[in-house]
């Protein structure tokens, strides 16, 4: 009978105690829809849906829940004078934005890729959704789950020599890069892993 | 004595547990089964009449298990209320997710199936919103 109580207990305690944090390429999906979002509330400019070049994560070391858990940085392609103009966010352990810094910079060049159909913002997203909605049917995919540190996009080819978008993501430094290749309406291509 | 005594507390904190646990687990469904209910209710500006005609009827097809927005679950006040996404802040429609989702004009406008909000539909949402998003 005490042996039942102690593992009733124990659930009871469980279900509400254990809300862990969100993982880092998740952080990076609400980095994202936040960036959007701000872009739409016309906090940002539009060239974060354009022009954004990639985004870093970094996890903080917090006391609270309501701490900032994750400074997360989304950054557009570099002007002449090499500024970039940059979205930081202070994300808590749930994703919920704590604090939010628009940040000026030069103009992108006309070089960056243009994308012919979705804008950069949604090819990276693209690319996030599909680590997060594989990892459990890909082990592969875990590191970039846990500990995706950065991604950045740029102009390619696929292996059949079509364009497309692809995505380089970042976990640890001894990692492969997760090169996620991305159709230009921003539906996945192909992926392909490279040793550093 | 003392043990039948401590026996006895022991058997119904565990049914109490029992209880809760089954409680907790079963909130969002009989939240959901309940609000489906309810359907018919005229278009007002609180959250059942919201629920009712808006989100069961053009959102949770997606948004709730199973479906592809399954990851942003719409299914319970509490879940729109508590959303890291900020779907819903209270007093304050225009940096409120959820009614910008449904009033953007472009391809990721929400309901992403069929077409955009009515402007009563609309109006119900935002005004829910501006008056707080009170559960009731």
């Amino acid at each position: 009978m005490k042996k039942s109580f102690l593992i009733l207990a124990s659930l009871f305690v469980s279900s509400f105690a254990l809300a862990s944090p969100i993982s880092n390429a998740k952080a990076a999906e609400f980095g994202l829809h936040r960036v959007e979002r701000l872009v739409l509330q016309k906090k940002a400019e539009a060239g974060f849906l354009a022009h954004l070049q990639g985004m870093t994560i970094e996890p903080l070391v917090h006391q609270n829940n309501t701490d900032a858990a994750f400074k997360v940085v989304a950054y557009q392609f570099a002007a002449a004078d090499n500024s970039r103009r940059k979205i930081e966010m202070a994300l808590s352990e749930a994703g919920k934005p704590i604090t939010v810094e628009v940040k000026d910079g030069g103009e992108p060049p006309v070089g960056f890729p243009v994308w012919p159909s979705a804008n950069g913002l949604t090819l990276c997203e693209g690319a996030i959704h599909y680590i997060l909605e594989n990892v459990s049917s890909n082990s592969k995919l875990q590191v970039y789950f846990d500990k995706l540190s950065q991604f950045s996009i740029s102009a390619g080819k696929n292996s059949q020599g079509q364009d497309v978008a692809v995505v380089d993501v970042v976990a640890g430094a001894a990692d492969p890069v997760l090169k996620i290749f991305v159709k230009f309406d921003g539906t996945l291509d192909s992926v392909s892993f490279v040793q550093p | 004595m003392q043990s039948r005594f401590l026996s006895f507390i022991i058997r119904t904190l565990s049914v109490v547990l029992i209880l809760i646990l089954v409680g907790c687990n079963a909130h969002h469904d009989l939240t959901y089964q309940q609000r489906l209910r309810r359907k018919g209710l005229p278009l007002k500006a609180t959250w059942a009449a919201v629920f009712d005609n808006i989100i069961i009827e053009k959102c949770l097809e997606c948004h709730s298990p199973g479906g592809n927005g399954a990851k942003f679950p719409l299914t319970s006040w509490q879940e729109i209320i508590d959303s890291p996404l900020e779907l819903v802040l209270p007093g304050n429609p225009e940096d409120s997710g959820l009614y910008l989702a449904v009033t953007r004009t472009d391809e990721k406008r929400m309901p992403s199936k069929g077409a955009p909000l009515s402007s009563e539909e609309l109006h119900a949402i935002y005004q829910w919103i501006k008056d707080g998003a009170k559960a009731e």
